[in-house]
């Protein structure tokens, strides 16, 4: 896979992810495969898609 | 002129480590574990490599007071006192043409904040965090401020950052909010300590605050003209983000945070950031401060040096001042003072006037402040609770006490608290020698060494 497409492949992850409240953490520990700056790089592309919500625990989702 | 006078931040961290403050780490290390390796460290921690990326990482400098005291070069006790010595003989800045925060240069395109290795620091977090910033701005008609705020990543070329309390920064922001006027600001990051507890001073609007850390330094600070905005920024600083905070004011989520306050804190609506250059040393350092001590610890001097400031003006001598880590090194305070007749009380009432203090114990001159003991034998047998200790209500407080309960507050209001001092001097009316201390009879005359 390219690395462009390994990117998107994390985008699509977090967004399915972040049906449900979740917190960053749960983002990082669903990338632990993948390199750091992919991770920042995809939470950019996932907040640049989405508005997203929070909730007073500061977690985070996408609204269906 | 000193040899610390012209340190930056690299020749701070390697006189540290030649004095043993440093541990090394060769293995790369993830952003995103730094922070816990930090509080296991026995002292500095300086990350050789962070995998993926091409920054070496520090941080926990200023974890203790022993560290701060090594990372300024002053003794331990001395923090208060050369504070306010510093704060009475500010040194404007040189400007220079050449800057090693400038040897790598990126601007439009080329602005990527994915490139940092900005790390995620606790559980609860909102996101990666850079927490070591100093945001240099300009007020027009009054001059520069300079303070010390954290940015949330966000996306590639924005960032979060809070301004949801009163701050210098938050005024000036305000002003262009209300004319739909984006502000221009540089963040440095990588200053060496004296900048960095000068830009944490909370100095009144039109002093600058690097004035303040060159009276600090004893020197004046190097500073450069920045790439994009119309800002001077520290010539010697590892890295540099310019860029503006947008007039969208109070909407875009910005937290949780581990506080200063050794809490986890709460998901906040503030301004967003968005860079127009990133500037950087070959091989930088990113310094990425730890929560909640080396917040504490860069406010704890400045906090000891107002103690002895607004007691100088109540008349009282005052001996020592000590800023406790248990009350986040400006929260709870310390002091002994050479008493007369009422000034424990006009102590109490002076220190408790400053807006981060909520306690105050009071001793006198023989009780060495810095032993926990003493201090606790002084409350226990040179205080009666109904006469000694004073409350004060209604007073200017923080969001950040949950014992203010800001969740009750309506949006805008500002939180109220109560404060209590403890007048642990020797009561008047009760003569000194009631209290003359057990001296073991013959101990200035033998030697344990004599009979081993």
């Amino acid at each position: 896979m390219t690395r462009s497409g390994a990117r998107e492949e994390l985008v699509g992850k977090i967004e399915a992810l972040l049906a449900d409240p979740a917190f960053f953490k749960d983002v990082l520990d669903l990338c632990t495969d993948a390199p750091y700056r992919d991770v920042l790089i995809a939470w950019s592309a996932v907040r640049e898609k989405h508005e997203l919500m929070r909730d007073e625990f500061g977690r985070y989702w996408i609204p269906h | 002129m000193s040899d610390i006078a012209t340190e930056d931040f690299r020749a701070m961290l390697a006189r540290m480590e030649a004095q043993g403050h440093v541990t090394r780490m060769k293995k790369p290390v993830k952003p995103q574990h730094f922070s816990a390796l930090c509080t296991k460290a026995p002292g500095v921690l300086l990350a050789e490599k962070v995998e993926g990326y091409d920054f070496s990482m520090a941080g926990g400098i200023f974890w203790t007071r022993a560290r701060t005291a090594a990372s300024l070069g002053w003794p331990e006790g001395e923090l208060g006192r050369r504070f306010a010595s510093a704060v009475a003989k500010p040194i404007p800045p040189v400007e220079v043409e050449d800057a090693a925060c400038q040897e790598h240069v990126f601007t439009g395109d080329d602005v990527d904040l994915s490139n940092i290795p900005i790390p995620f620091m606790h559980e609860k977090d909102g996101g990666p965090y850079l927490s070591s910033g100093i945001v240099f701005a300009n007020e027009p008609n009054v001059g520069v401020n300079v303070g010390c705020y954290r940015l949330m990543f966000r996306t590639r070329r924005e960032m979060g950052i809070d301004l949801f309390t009163a701050s210098d920064l938050r005024r000036i922001y305000t002003k262009f909010y209300e004319q739909g006027k984006p502000l221009q600001i540089a963040v440095a990051f990588g200053v060496h300590a004296f900048e960095h507890m000068g830009a944490a001073y909370k100095a009144p609007a039109g002093v600058n605050e690097i004035e303040i850390a060159g009276g600090l330094r004893g020197a004046p600070t190097r500073l450069v003209r920045a790439k994009t905005v119309d800002l001077m920024v520290p010539a010697d600083a590892e890295m540099i983000l310019e860029g503006e905070l947008l007039p969208n004011g109070w909407t875009a989520d910005e937290g949780p945070f581990g506080e200063f306050a050794g809490m986890q804190g709460d998901l906040k609506h503030n301004p967003i950031f968005r860079l127009t250059a990133i500037t950087h040393r070959r091989n930088p350092i990113l310094f990425a401060l730890q929560m909640p001590w080396e917040n504490d610890w860069l406010n704890g001097p400045a906090t000891e040096a107002a103690c002895m400031r607004i007691l100088s003006l109540a008349g009282i001598p005052v001996v020592a001042v000590r800023a406790t880590e248990g009350g986040c090194c400006g929260w709870s305070m310390v002091v002994s003072i050479r008493k007369r007749a009422g000034e424990g009380k006009n102590a109490i009432a002076a220190i408790l006037s400053l807006p981060v203090v909520k306690q105050v114990i009071i001793t006198d001159d023989d009780i060495n402040i810095y032993d926990s003991n003493e201090v606790e034998w002084a409350v226990t047998f040179r205080c009666q609770a109904d006469k000694d200790i004073v409350i004060l209500s209604g007073m200017k407080a923080k969001h950040v006490d949950p014992s203010v309960r800001p969740w009750d507050m309506k949006p805008g209001e500002l939180p109220l608290t109560s404060k209590f001092g403890i007048d642990a001097t020797i009561p008047e009316g009760i003569p000194a020698f009631r209290y003359e201390r057990i001296v073991p009879a013959y101990s200035d005359s033998l030697r344990l060494e004599d009979y081993l």
